[in-house]
């Protein structure tokens, strides 16, 4: 075997045990998937956006570095228009004709702006990378956000990636550094 | 002297290997636990240098764990794959150093096992010895080389566990109970390493 082929051989284990922790770490992407589809009946919707999470997180992790920090932020943050449907339609304040519909886009655009602010908060603490970080960030936030707001369609999903995107940016002008 | 016990003889030599590899490999590089956690955290730029660093350092290990056996470069080839499908694990804080050898170690044992069940089953080793069943030069000199570093070691303990280990290789066990042979025993080679250890300035 010649010491490129070694290089090789080396280099393919390395790349694989990435992949392996991307893997790992994309895995509790599932329950978020099934919880959202017993919650929101849009499967349509939610397997793709399940199956584009679970593929986005492997991703960064596999990449490391900044990409890699990104998750876990990506993910509390994501948590906001995650949840605030999910509750709304629970309570039974969203599933009533028009004002149902309502409720939920003003549930997707409230829980946007929050992760949004949150996104900001984690990238203005970023030393380096800041930008691959905060796309990394919003990338996942934006993903685990759609899991809730299928349920208001697809108006719901931009108003909260349009309020996701734009507190973001403006939390990070207002407070560029920590 | 190898011929008697060949296990312990060779424990004791792979210690001393391990131990001057090490001492080694710690003033050549002093980056090297940051290229290790470079690579670990994903930066892809820094796996040449880091192959780079290792597999010279590896490849050595392997050829004196593996006195003139054509398979050192398997045996090295293994644990540098092994290595690197590792380093994302590797516990923060970890001796890079350690780790490094120890993997190099175990791939070599594992190969050397593998060689000993087929001289078991063949007769004599073809790699190691030569037509008239005496060792090769190189590994008769790497034999030699490692086993004065072995004995010079061995001179540093004191008198108990140097007859205890002088005893066992030799095989000839003194008067003393099975038990409280086994635990000097234990206890000489905990201290040997420990020798070792200071002496080549590695965890």
């Amino acid at each position: 075997m010649t010491p490129t082929e070694n290089r090789r051989r080396a280099r393919s284990a390395y790349e694989l045990s990435r992949a392996r922790l991307g893997l790992l770490a994309a895995l509790p992407v599932i329950p978020l998937v099934v919880v959202s589809v017993l919650a929101c009946r849009r499967p349509e919707l939610t397997l793709p956006a399940g199956a584009a999470l679970f593929l986005v997180t492997a991703l960064l992790r596999s990449r490391g570095g900044s990409y890699a920090r990104a998750i876990v932020p990506g993910f509390l943050t994501g948590a906001a228009p995650l949840v605030l449907p999910l509750v709304l339609r629970t309570s039974g304040h969203c599933c009533i004709g028009g004002a149902c519909w309502s409720g939920c886009v003003v549930a997707c655009v409230t829980g946007g702006l929050l992760a949004g602010i949150g996104a900001g908060y984690f990238a203005a603490a970023e030393d380096e990378s800041r930008g691959a970080f905060l796309t990394s960030l919003l990338a996942v936030a934006g993903l685990v956000g759609v899991l809730g707001c299928v349920m208001a369609g697809l108006v719901g999903v931009a108003g909260m990636a349009i309020a996701l995107g734009t507190s973001a940016m403006g939390y990070l002008v207002a407070r560029p550094a920590q | 002297m190898g011929r008697i016990v060949p296990a312990l003889t060779a424990r004791i030599l792979d210690v001393v290997a391990i131990e001057r590899l090490g001492s080694r490999l710690r003033p050549r590089t002093p980056n090297l636990e940051a290229l290790v956690a470079r690579v670990a955290d994903g930066d892809r730029t820094a796996f040449d240098p880091l192959y780079e660093t290792l597999s010279p350092v590896v490849r050595r290990l392997a050829d004196r764990l593996l006195p003139g056996s054509p398979e050192a470069e398997d045996a090295a080839q293994e644990a540098m794959t092994k290595l690197f499908s590792q380093v994302s694990q590797l516990e923060p804080g970890r001796s890079v150093t350690s780790w490094v050898l120890a993997i190099t170690a175990y791939e070599c044992k594992t190969l050397r096992q593998k060689q000993k069940r087929r001289r078991e089953k063949d007769g004599a080793d073809p790699l190691e010895t030569r037509d008239d069943g005496t060792p090769s030069p190189e590994a008769a000199a790497m034999a030699r080389e490692l086993e004065a570093a072995a004995l010079d070691i061995l001179g540093t303990l004191g008198p108990i566990d140097h007859e205890t280990i002088r005893a066992l290789m030799l095989g000839a066990r003194p008067d003393v109970p099975p038990a409280t042979f086994r635990k000097r025993l234990e206890r000489a080679l905990s201290r040997l390493r420990t020798r070792c250890s200071s002496r080549h300035d590695t965890d």
